[in-house]
């Protein structure tokens, strides 16, 4: 087969940085290959897809020797606006890719650039949401959208220019499985019937292997390995989750969260959630899953106290959530966001860290050394020791995720929550994360995580609790998930009974 | 049926030139009424409601009660009507007050109006056909895409520190913990706006000299006789008010 892509890089660095960011890369790709690109936090991934592009060093300044050639041109010699001809390139955050404000725009976005006939911008627009099934929203407002039509939409714009090569960086990032699945099934075809060349940053789920034919493992800026599916799958394992830690002890008589009944609603009569119904004990793990729209969001919400209920109450540690008691009873939990880029503001990592000590009651006597100690202790305990002084936004997004966590188990919460907290991560990184949440779990503190991710639920919860249109429908003990796949089915939790994402 | 937002943009441009330049010329009352009410009958026309004026007018009527007292204090026009110490009234500013409030009833509403139906596609549109590069021209529908994102940016950001432990709920505390809503707001706005200028680059932005758009504006004649229509008017009320 002929290579599309061929990589000679021999080192790439950054201005100010010894260190370089990728080194000795040398390999070819097929066209119609499909390739899954794997490797720890900051290993080069995205990086190399930026490479590819060109995008480094003609946007990202930066110093490269060696050569990066696509259909034996050397993109050094195309401008960054004429790649087009050549890729499409999906980054991280849809969101931030989209520049117009209704879909149907965003959609001939790219194809309008190039001067097409009205006429063929029009056919390749109604094909592309035909083909996406995003039909029903080409109207909408781009900014109105949820994060699954989001990741479609800018698909879409970038299939629209009917590129040979397409460069997805984690894509189903922040997707529920079935529309995950969905996504992987579009690009599986397009792969089988337009021999469309795919690169594809795996996430942690893996599912990408369904389709894909290579697996590339990057470590430390390198090529680890370039192997097969089979080949990469019996070397690595299918990055299976293990708890590692102490049992979970639940005592059964102390009430850490309660929602009695508690609802909300948005501006504009929209359904944040129907009455719940729920109860959290003190060393409980549960996880709570369901669909992108479910509702979950708006439970965490309800739980810390960002919203109001329109109806019924919530409890924190026995105590009925008012408006003047909301600041001390959140000073008892860590939040983890999804996305950790909302709270860090500081200059440094160790700044980041320790600015929570500032603002918790608990930690206030602390002298200066002792809040160092603890920081160190922090550091260590999420792999971030040695890194104190580098400023927060040069780490890569799972070392973010990881500075977040950080800066929450500092003030020794009783409780934590934690929004998709291994959201962008890949297996390691999630299964790093999932550790120290395990541990923290494992010392009797409680925790409430919500994830997409089915088997880090049944592996690390100890329950499961389902929400589906805005409802808690179903509860039952992680460990029995088994018992419940037809019901997940029946949920669009497990796509069509695709049961390889709990194996 | 008659949709605002199926006009072309450049009449709507003028008509709202029209209405503020109008407005800030005359002194008259019956005129400035005529044209706020012209500006709530074109929007019943179009949208059958008035629902999407509702917030302002809520702002219009607190701006209004404040030149009122303004005026009421500082008014110096027409008969002394009372007088308490330094305090005097006098009997013009009822007119002065109403005047005003037409005045900025009419620029406010016809902007809102300009904005809210013309599609941010024909304002790059129309900038182009003034020659302006589409470069240039089409930051406006990306600026118009920026805004909320970056609205939706700066609440969830807010969330996230309140849940932290830092609160930004009420005003005070939102300008107390400024750096902490802040910083990272920017560090997102940098973010985003170079995740959007790569994409855009990379799907041949300025590649070309021009674009093509899928729904083109076209200013049909009866549009252009209103345009014509609309300056020979403005004409007529500067006439009218130098004489």
């Amino acid at each position: 087969m002929k290579p599309i892509i061929q990589l000679d890089l021999k080192e790439l660095t950054f201005p100010g940085v010894k260190e370089p960011a990728l080194k000795n890369i040398k390999l070819n790709i097929n066209e119609g290959e499909f390739i899954a690109i794997t490797g720890g936090a900051a290993s080069g991934k995205s990086l190399l897809l930026h490479a590819i592009t060109s995008a480094a060093p003609k946007f990202y300044p930066c110093q490269l020797s060696g050569t990066v050639k696509l259909a034996d041109k050397d993109v050094s010699e195309i401008p960054l606006f004429q790649m087009a001809d050549y890729l499409g390139y999906m980054m991280q955050e849809p969101q931030n890719q989209m520049v117009c404000r209704r879909v149907a725009d965003e959609l001939a976005f790219g194809i309008a650039n190039l001067n097409l006939s009205p006429e063929e911008i029009r056919s390749r627009v109604n094909e592309i949401m035909d083909f996406l099934g995003i039909r029903a929203f080409s109207d909408r407002f781009t900014d109105a959208l949820s994060g699954g039509q989001a990741q479609k939409v800018v698909l879409g714009s970038i299939l629209a220019m009917q590129t040979p090569i397409l460069l997805l960086d984690q894509p189903t990032a922040e997707l529920d499985p079935k529309t995950s699945s969905e996504l992987y099934r579009h690009l599986g075809q397009l792969n089988r019937e337009k021999k469309v060349t795919i690169l594809v940053v795996m996430d942690k789920s893996g599912e990408v292997l369904k389709d894909a034919h290579r697996v590339l493992v990057m470590e430390a800026g390198t090529v680890k390995d370039f192997l097969p599916v089979v080949d990469y799958q019996k070397k690595y394992g299918f990055g299976k989750n293990n708890r590692h830690a102490e049992p979970i002890k639940v005592d059964e008589n102390t009430d850490v969260i309660t929602l009695d009944g508690a609802s909300h609603t948005y501006k504009g009569s929209i359904t944040g959630c129907h009455p719940l119904d729920f109860n959290l004990k003190k060393g409980d793990f549960t996880a709570v899953i369901g669909q992108n729209g479910s509702g979950k969001s708006t439970m965490l919400k309800l739980i810390e106290g960002l919203v109001k209920p329109a109806a019924g109450n919530v409890e924190l540690f026995g105590t009925r959530v008012t408006k003047k008691n909301v600041g001390a009873l959140r000073r008892r939990i860590g939040f983890l966001f999804q996305n950790p880029d909302d709270q860090i503001f500081c200059s440094s990592v160790k700044e980041e860290i320790g600015y929570v000590l500032k603002n918790k009651n608990p930690t206030k006597d602390l002298t200066e050394e002792e809040s160092n100690q603890k920081i160190q202790e922090t550091l260590v305990l999420i792999g971030l020791d040695g890194l104190e002084e580098m400023h927060p936004q040069r780490l890569s997004r799972g070392q973010r995720q990881l500075l977040a966590l950080g800066s929450v188990v500092i003030s020794d919460p009783e409780l934590i929550i934690a929004d998709e907290p291994t959201s962008g991560l890949n297996g390691p990184q999630s299964q790093l994360v999932m550790e120290k949440l395990a541990r923290l779990s494992s010392q009797g503190i409680t925790i409430l995580l919500v994830t997409h991710d089915l088997a880090e639920a049944r592996d690390f919860a100890n329950r499961i609790v389902v929400m589906h249109n805005h409802e808690l429908v179903m509860e039952f003990e992680a460990a029995k998930m088994d018992n419940y796949i037809e019901d997940l089915v029946r949920l669009e939790l497990i796509e069509g009974g695709d049961l390889k994402c709990l194996n | 049926m008659f949709k605002l937002k199926d006009l072309d943009p450049r009449l709507k441009l003028t008509w709202c030139l029209f209405l503020v330049f109008t407005a800030l010329i005359s002194r008259s009352i019956v005129l400035n009424g005529i044209l706020l009410g012209l500006i709530l009958v074109s929007e019943l026309l179009s949208e059958k409601t008035l629902k999407s004026f509702k917030l302002l007018s809520i702002l219009l009527l607190i701006i209004g009660t404040q030149v009122l007292i303004i005026n009421l204090i500082f008014g110096r026009e027409g008969d002394l009507l009372y007088s308490w110490g330094i305090l005097e009234i006098y009997s013009g500013f009822i007119t002065t007050s109403i005047l005003a409030f037409l005045r900025i009833g009419i620029i406010s509403l016809s902007a809102f109006q300009f904005g809210i139906h013309t599609d941010t596609m024909d304002m790059a549109q129309m900038l182009i056909h003034w020659g302006i590069p589409y470069r240039y021209a089409m930051l406006v529908p990306m600026t118009a895409r920026f805004f909320p994102v970056m609205i939706g940016e700066y609440q969830s950001i807010c969330d996230s520190q309140s849940a932290r432990g830092v609160p930004c709920d009420t005003v005070v505390e939102k300008l107390r913990n400024l750096p902490a809503s802040i910083l990272p707001l920017m560090y997102r706005a940098m973010r985003i706006s170079n995740d959007a200028a790569l994409s855009v680059e990379l799907r041949g932005y300025g590649r070309y000299a021009s674009r093509i758009f899928q729904k083109k504006i076209n200013l049909h004649p009866i549009e252009g006789v209103m345009i014509i229509c609309l300056i020979m008017s403005f004409g007529g009320v500067v006439i009218k008010t130098i004489l």
